[in-house]
């Protein structure tokens, strides 16, 4: 953070000139370098100021803006300002309305904290707030944004501790959506925090086994939209229902398979996990199965016939999806191998599912070329059980 | 299109692969390769991939290239990628040809061997295994103490020092050792050998270090080596060194530790590797994989660590055979009938508990039964739980008297024992009776010692009994090592372990030694000199055990020299139980390394009262043992 921008300097320049701008009773309480600070408060114009863009809690937003842009935002032109004001305030629209009016009627009571040049760190959604509030309605109370200015020595890492420090004291998650966490956790990572440092900072939210797997979560992820050809489309994951089978796919199927079968078992999973999931048809319980799949050379044949990773036709998908539920059946089957009348039971129960009178049905080849199938299997089996007994 | 390729540069330790941009060759389903599974980010911007590999960057070039190879796709390599990749190449051409040299020294034995400037003629088993040592850059020996480990090595030294292979050898071993490297080289060499022993205060260490670089023989322990890494591995860097690892089994855990991080870590800077131990399996057989590992950094020759461990659990048979088998070309054991030794006897002898004694121990094992059900069910707290029950047993078997002690050895509190009624008579024990079993193990040095002239070393897992013993003793002058005694020079220049071996060894009026197996089951020899071993009470540690065996029992004997074991059992008590599962124990060592019974070197921390791994099954034979003994079964 050492160097010196020209809003920089003029941020310096009011802040010295323009005592009366002090907000003496409001202090803001920063945690920096390890020493509680309380640094003083003043009103600083909204000018002054710009939106931080790598704030994690709209890091997916600002990635989709930017990918649907096919360029990079800057906060400090105008244009860009805007945009981004557009995004924090459609974030959470329940809530930036009930801050709006909060600010309306009460005025800004939670300072807001900025770095030594103008980004702001804590506050950005107000500031977006109190910008559209002063163009819309031009009265001057919504002209500035009290807070605290960080000192110029405060570097990436500090920054990251501070920015996540607040953030994550509420619960991250909830608010800001479980991608934006993981986004977080690897800026934290990216500004060259330790594991360690970053769990520290965290006050031992996640333990580093914990922040392992999430950043490889989020790479499974990359993976994912690179594979769907929707690179740093992270706003596609804003719904926890759709992390979880992410979190379900690295913690209990590629991790294990790493750790205790190999490498090329677990990359093999990656590529139809992917298009499991892509079909929004399995649930995280589900996916956890592809491992005891892939540990069954049946069940995994049963599944892998044909598969075309890059196939992304329906047809092709809702088939993979079948034959993968094919093998989760085959592999449960073999667990319950010691209950054979229960195993039985459930196949004719599945057969009476078949409904005859359906005129689909009537000459399916490869429905009659299973069905051969089965009665000979059934015969055989009849026959050798049969006969044991005598 | 023809043309694409992937193009790999390495710089200070990160590997970076990049493609043209929109250049389908690196696709997203090899890009999972990298990233999910190899550990690559993506560089933002480009399509690059990138890995921060520090150490292990040998390691992550090889996987690389060997995927896109596996794949069929083309890569290109910068200066420094070519350099490492060459060197990645080098080293795995040399371990297959290891593996090949290995397995045609197996088959046919070389018989003839000239070692430059070797004074000590090499014993006739001993030349296959110099040739096979020097055949290897990383080769390990297994093979019985006694079988002159330590001269093989410096045969196999002195070969390629002769031909410029390397300039040095570095030992990191037990403290122990350090005396019989220094001798043996003098005797090998006919001269005292440039040597220096890293050692002592941290100021005075960077000198040692400074001297190192102009010595034949440097030495150090295993926790030298982990406080001094650094310097270590700018030795190793700036010479050729032959890096021995003298009784690897002490890198032996598979989860990792200093010790190990260590040493594996400093593995791709020596130019030879060498492992040393006669017992590099003392509990289970993944004791082996970090020691193989040490050998060949590059190699996953067991496969990768988590891989090893699940396919242990899952069926440790099969692992088995498959170690014996991916290793049988690197590593080279004189067995113990190789070496031409006789036989020795081993004598179990029964005892019954004195009376006092047998309402204790009944009292006892009815608790630790009734207790099986209270058990915590924290694996960590379990562990430690079940270590008390199993000592107190054993204490109770021994000697009584230990109960109200404060166990040094195994860090047990004394027995609190409120609500037994026994206590009165375990806080008065001693003045009730002796234990049975003391009494007959002082006859029986008496008989031999007194009677018969003979040495003896008296082997107990309890300091207490030492003591008991020495007392009881006292007119035969014995002399005495438990881990509180000190252990060279350094320490004490009066009393000290190495002082009171010598004098054991040499002055013939010392004739009784009683020790503990913590303390002194390493790198001792006191063959020759010694025939009887008297054991008062064994733990479950399969190591200890083992190693102590061959203390006397080891080349040098001749086909007359009768070696006797006395071993010591409370009747129906733990001991029947610990001596069953120490057969075990060492059956299973024995078989994975290809038959016979052998023995020996470990050091293991005294604390240890039983492996992890082993100590579930140690326990639950303690159990049925117990049904047993009181009828419950």
């Amino acid at each position: 953070m050492d160097i010196f921008t020209e809003r920089s300097k003029v941020l310096e320049e009011y802040i010295k000139n323009n005592p009366n701008q002090l907000v003496p009773e409001l202090k803001a309480p920063v945690l920096i370098g390890g020493q509680n600070q309380y640094l003083p408060v003043y009103r600083i114009p909204l000018k002054l100021l710009i939106y931080n863009i790598r704030n994690g809690r709209f890091s997916a937003e600002l990635l989709k803006k930017e990918s649907d842009l096919k360029r990079k935002l800057d906060p400090s032109i105008e244009q860009d300002a805007k945009i981004l004001q557009e995004i924090l305030l459609q974030q959470k629209p329940d809530e930036t309305e009930n801050l709006m009016n909060d600010l309306i009627t009460h005025g800004q009571l939670d300072p807001g904290l900025v770095t030594f040049d103008g980004a702001v760190i804590n506050a950005n959604r107000r500031m977006a707030i109190l910008s559209k509030l002063h163009s819309e309605t031009g009265n001057d109370r919504y002209g500035y944004l009290k807070a605290a200015v960080l000192p110029k020595n405060i570097n990436e890492k500090e920054l990251w501790r501070i920015e996540a420090g607040l953030q994550f004291a509420k619960d991250f998650r909830l608010e800001y959506g479980p991608v934006n966490e993981l986004l977080k956790l690897r800026e934290g990572v990216k500004s060259g925090l330790t594991l360690t440092e970053i769990s520290q900072s965290l006050g031992g939210r996640f333990t580093i086994n914990e922040l392992k797997s999430r950043l490889k979560v989020l790479e499974l992820i990359d993976s994912y939209l690179e594979s769907t050809n929707q690179k740093g489309q992270y706003i596609k994951f804003q719904g926890q229902r759709k992390v979880e089978l992410f979190n379900s796919l690295n913690d209990n199927v590629v991790e294990p398979l790493l750790n205790k079968v190999s490498k090329k078992a677990a990359a093999e999973v990656i590529p139809i996990a992917f298009r499991l999931i892509e079909s929004e048809n399995v649930t995280y319980l589900e996916v956890r199965k592809l491992r005891g799949i892939m540990q069954d050379k049946n069940a995994k044949e049963t599944m892998v016939t044909g598969f075309q990773p890059d196939n992304h036709k329906e047809s092709v998908t809702s088939d993979l999806v079948d034959r993968f539920r094919l093998a989760i059946e085959m592999v449960d089957a073999k667990e319950e191998k010691e209950k054979p009348k229960q195993l039985v039971e459930r196949a004719i129960a599945m057969i009476g599912a078949i409904d005859p009178s359906n005129p689909a049905h009537m000459q399916d080849k490869e429905l009659i070329k299973s069905l051969e199938e089965l009665k000979s299997k059934v015969g055989t089996l009849y026959v050798i059980l049969t006969r044991t007994k005598c | 299109m023809g043309t694409e390729v992937v193009r790999i540069s390495v710089v200070n330790g990160i590997i970076q692969l990049t493609a043209e941009k929109d250049s389908p060759i690196l696709g997203w389903q090899h890009r999972i390769y990298f990233v999910n599974i190899l550990g690559f980010q993506r560089d933002e911007g480009t399509s690059a991939l990138y890995i921060d590999a520090g150490s292990n960057v040998h390691k992550k070039l090889q996987e690389t290239l060997q995927y896109l190879r596996e794949k069929g796709i083309s890569f290109e390599l910068d200066e420094r990628a070519s350099k490492l990749a060459m060197d990645v190449e080098d080293e795995h051409h040399r371990f297959e040809r290891s593996k090949e040299i290995g397995s045609e020294l197996k088959k046919n034995r070389v018989a003839t061997l000239t070692v430059p400037g070797f004074k000590r003629p090499l014993k006739l088993y001993q030349i296959p295994a110099v040739a096979h040592l020097s055949g290897l850059d990383g080769a390990a020996n297994f093979s019985v103490p006694g079988s002159g480990k330590t001269s093989i090595v410096l045969a196999a030294y002195a070969i390629l020092r002769e031909n410029h292979e390397i300039d040095r050898l570095v030992v990191i071993g037990p403290r122990a050792c350090f005396m019989p490297w220094e001798d043996e080289y003098e005797a090998c060499f006919g001269k005292k050998p440039n040597t220096v022993r890293i050692s002592g205060s941290k100021t005075s260490r960077p000198g040692l270090f400074r001297d190192a670089a102009n010595a034949d023989l440097v030495l150090l322990s295993y926790q030298m080596a982990a406080n001094d890494q650094q310097d270590l591995e700018a030795l190793l860097r700036q010479s050729k060194a032959m890096l021995v690892l003298d009784e690897s089994h002490n890198i032996k855990r598979i989860e990792g530790g200093r010790w190990a991080d260590v040493v594996l870590s400093l593995a791709p800077f020596a130019k030879r590797r060498v492992i040393l131990t006669g017992t590099p399996i003392p509990n289970s057989i993944q004791d082996i994989w970090s020691q193989i590992a040490f050998l060949w950094p590059n190699e996953t020759i067991l496969g990768e660590r988590e891989q090893f461990r699940y396919q242990f659990d899952k069926n440790p048979t099969a692992l088995e055979e498959q170690v014996r088998r991916d290793l049988g070309p690197l590593y080279w054991r004189i067995h113990k009938r190789d070496l031409g030794l006789p036989i020795p006897q081993f004598h179990r002898i029964s005892v019954e508990l004195s009376p006092y004694q047998s309402t204790i121990y009944r009292a006892l094992a009815t608790k630790v039964l009734s207790d099986v059900v209270h058990a915590p069910e924290d694996r960590v707290k379990l562990r430690p739980w079940r270590k008390a029950r199993m000592v107190r047993l054993l204490q109770a078997a021994s000697n009584p008297s230990l109960l109200k002690e404060n166990s040094p050895e195994f860090q047990i509190p004394p027995l609190e024992a409120s609500g037994l009624s026994i206590m009165e008579i375990i806080d008065r024990y001693s003045s009730y009776e002796k234990p049975k079993k003391l009494l007959a193990v002082e006859k029986l040095v008496r008989t031999l010692v007194s009677e018969k002239g003979e040495k003896v070393v008296v082997w107990t897992s309890f300091v207490h009994n030492i003591e008991t013993l020495r007392n009881s003793l006292a007119d035969l002058n014995p002399m005495i090592i438990h881990g509180g005694i000190p252990k060279d020079d350094k320490e004490d220049e009066e009393i000290n372990r190495e002082r009171i071996i010598r004098d054991f060894k040499t002055i013939d009026s010392r004739k009784l030694l009683i020790v503990n197996p913590g303390a002194c089951a390493e790198s001792i020899s006191l063959h020759k000199i010694c025939m009887h071993a008297i054991y008062v009470d064994r733990t479950f540690n399969g190591a200890h055990y083992m190693q102590s065996l061959d203390r006397i029992h080891r080349v040098g004997l001749g086909e007359n020299d009768h070696v006797h074991y006395w071993i010591f059992l409370s009747k129906n008590t733990i001991d029947e139980i610990i001596d069953s599962r120490l057969e075990e124990k060492q059956n299973r060592m024995l078989r994975i390394l290809d038959e016979d019974f052998s023995v020996l070197d470990l050091d293991v921390d005294e604390s240890a009262f039983s492996e992890e791994i082993d100590e579930e099954k140690d326990f639950a034979a303690v159990l049925t043992g117990l049904k047993k003994e009181l009828g419950q079964d």
